[in-house]
């Protein structure tokens, strides 16, 4: 683990009901702020109507078809969408690393990622999109993740052995044999490859309700099953062996982790492609400040994971304008030089 | 029940194989209430497994461990938990804790993870943390203790979960001798208020010292247990911990102290 100061200790006086509640107003700030920015800037006071005119079935007669296009059809499930999945990538994060005691680890540790990404370049090449239309990449990608994490698990079974070292090394193993066989398909298939690279990095640009529901949901699920173990998690810290001393029962937190995590991050994936460090980053910083429990640590590293793909995204939006930049670019780019300013000025080093 | 159900702890015929050894073979022992049990042996005598097989967190491939009447292997981990406290060799704590956040996760089983701690937890989670002299430095992040400090946080831990079986696998192994005497003088007092204590140890005066009786282990059997003074002979020592062995009598105490003497 990483070696933090004593940081965290003073910031007990934020009790989580307190910290989650700021975190929270800061969250809905930047939403605001995201549905505002692009090409036009719409005001507070306007999207705060034209949503809750949109809620109550009123007519929009005072706002031009355009402006009420724009926040209800283009920036709104888009900006939610997004919001919801950094609070996956980030939460999975943080259980990840309690579960797997790896500072290391990340919502893809498993396979999910690997998974989605060949999921969704065999739906292409089986010629998917003819018959399922523009759901098809997304549900490819979700079919994939399922199946590729489902096999770390077959082959943990199999050997009978759930130590997590070897789910770490049988998820790297199949997720390194999943990206060869992307790579290998993308190589062949040649012209569409344009698409599938936007996935691969990252992108947000085609988003309509319909994700947005589905993200929304599996995320609520997820996050319940992550609060009822985040208790639990704390003594995993230690060994597996020790939390059993401590009368937790192991198996049960670690399938509702991987499980819950798994939904999470599975249906993130699948419509927003592969978005890298928002899981690592955004828990470790946390930890910085508000120590390693993980009754804190899990709800808050959700919505500041909100907040920081929000403002990501916001950035590749709005920085080359009217092109847009992969999130994956902005995520590195600004959460890699946060990150070793914080490792810089910690009054530790790594351990 | 069984008749031999007056003992806190009892094994039956148990042997253990972890594929290709076997670790333990065909122990029986019997532990009263009360009392302080130390075990010694050489390394890889078998005595981690065996403190894990008395907490059931190690399957047996044939017999039975029974804690108060009731086989380990048939309780949950919380029902364990309740009646088994155990000090694990050399505990790192982990970064971001308190020490009283980490004692607190010995009352974890005792509660679900929506209910907050009663007024009782708290009581007994400072006095524990009393009891292992760790109260002064409650509120410090316990990754930054020393070593000796982490164990009586692990220490402290234990005592949280108001076992009335207290195992000890090596926990005083890597302390200095204050360290060592202050945790292993606390076991024993805690023998008094009815907890049984069973330890396994390296140092051999300290543990004819402090316990009631010893079980000296050797590749997976039990060689000798009984009184200090009967299980600790010159002649035994050597044989099984293939050394030579001196013994220098000491003052106030039919016991003499043992040391190894290196071969010329």
């Amino acid at each position: 683990m990483i070696q933090h100061g004593r940081q965290w200790l003073y910031m007990r006086w934020l009790d989580a009901p307190v910290s989650v509640l700021v975190a929270v107003l800061l969250c809905v700030m930047t939403l605001f702020l995201a549905v505002s920015i692009g090409s036009v800037s719409i005001p507070f006071l306007d999207i705060v109507t034209i949503t809750w005119q949109h809620l109550l079935g009123r007519p929009q007669s005072q706002f031009s078809p355009a402006t009420v296009t724009i926040v209800l059809s283009i920036r709104l499930p888009r900006v939610l969408l997004v919001a919801f999945t950094g609070a996956a990538l980030s939460a999975t994060g943080a259980a990840y690393q309690g579960l797997f005691r790896n500072p290391l680890a990340d919502p893809y540790i498993v396979g999910v990622a690997a998974g989605a990404g060949l999921g969704a370049i065999a739906t292409v090449a089986l010629g998917g999109v003819l018959l399922l239309g523009s759901l098809a990449m997304p549900l490819g990608a979700f079919v994939g993740a399922l199946l590729v994490v489902a096999g770390v698990f077959g082959i943990a079974a199999r050997r009978n052995s759930y130590s997590n070292n070897d789910l770490v090394l049988a998820g790297v193993a199949l997720g390194t044999l999943a990206s060869a066989m992307t790579t290998f398909l993308m190589i062949q298939l040649g012209r569409q490859t344009n698409q599938l690279l936007a996935f691969l990095l990252g992108s947000f640009a085609t988003i309509g309700w319909d994700a947005v529901w589905v993200v929304t949901t599996s995320v609520v699920v997820g996050m319940v099953v992550l609060t009822i173990v985040a208790r639990d998690l704390n003594t995993l810290l230690f060994s597996e062996e020790e939390a059993l001393f401590l009368g937790i029962n192991v198996r049960r937190v670690r399938w509702l982790t991987i499980g819950g995590a798994t939904l999470m991050t599975a249906t993130a994936v699948a419509f927003h492609g592969l978005i890298g460090f928002v899981g690592i980053i955004v828990p470790h910083s946390l930890r910085f400040w508000i120590g390693g429990d993980h009754r804190r640590l899990v709800p808050l590293a959700a919505v500041y994971g909100s907040i920081f793909l929000l403002i990501a995204d916001m950035l590749a939006r709005t920085l080359v304008a009217p092109q847009e930049l992969p999130l994956g670019i902005i995520t590195a780019g600004i959460g890699a030089p946060f990150f070793l300013w914080q490792l810089l000025t910690s009054k530790r080093s790594i351990a | 029940m069984n008749a031999s159900d007056q003992w806190p702890i009892v094994v039956e015929q148990v042997t253990v194989r972890i594929a290709p050894r076997t670790i333990l073979q065909d122990i029986t022992l019997n532990i009263s209430s009360h009392t302080f049990v130390a075990c010694l042996g050489p390394n890889g005598a078998g005595k981690s497994t065996l403190i894990r097989v008395l907490a059931g967190t190690q399957p047996v491939a044939t017999g039975q461990v029974r804690i108060n009447g009731i086989p380990v292997a048939e309780r949950t981990a919380a029902q364990r938990a309740a009646v088994v406290a155990v000090v694990p060799q050399a505990v790192r704590m982990p970064v971001g804790f308190t020490v009283r956040e980490i004692v607190t996760m010995a009352r974890y089983h005792v509660r679900a993870w929506h209910q907050r701690l009663t007024h009782r937890d708290q009581e007994i989670i400072d006095y524990a943390m009393e009891q292992a002299g760790i109260h002064a430095f409650r509120d410090r992040p316990a990754h930054e203790l020393s070593g000796g400090e982490q164990q009586r946080v692990a220490f402290a831990r234990a005592l949280a979960q108001q076992p009335q079986v207290l195992l000890l696998d090596e926990a005083t192994a890597h302390l200095d001798l204050h360290h060592q005497q202050a945790i292993m003088q606390s076991a024993r007092e805690l023998t008094r208020c009815g907890v049984t204590v069973f330890a396994t140890m390296h140092d051999i005066n300290l543990a004819g010292a402090m316990a009631d009786s010893l079980v000296l282990l050797h590749e997976g059997g039990i060689v000798k247990h009984g009184a200090p003074a009967a299980v600790l002979t010159q002649a035994t020592l050597e044989a099984v911990y293939a050394a030579q062995v001196q013994t220098v009598p000491q003052a106030g105490s039919t016991l003499p102290l043992f040391t190894a003497f290196p071969r010329h």
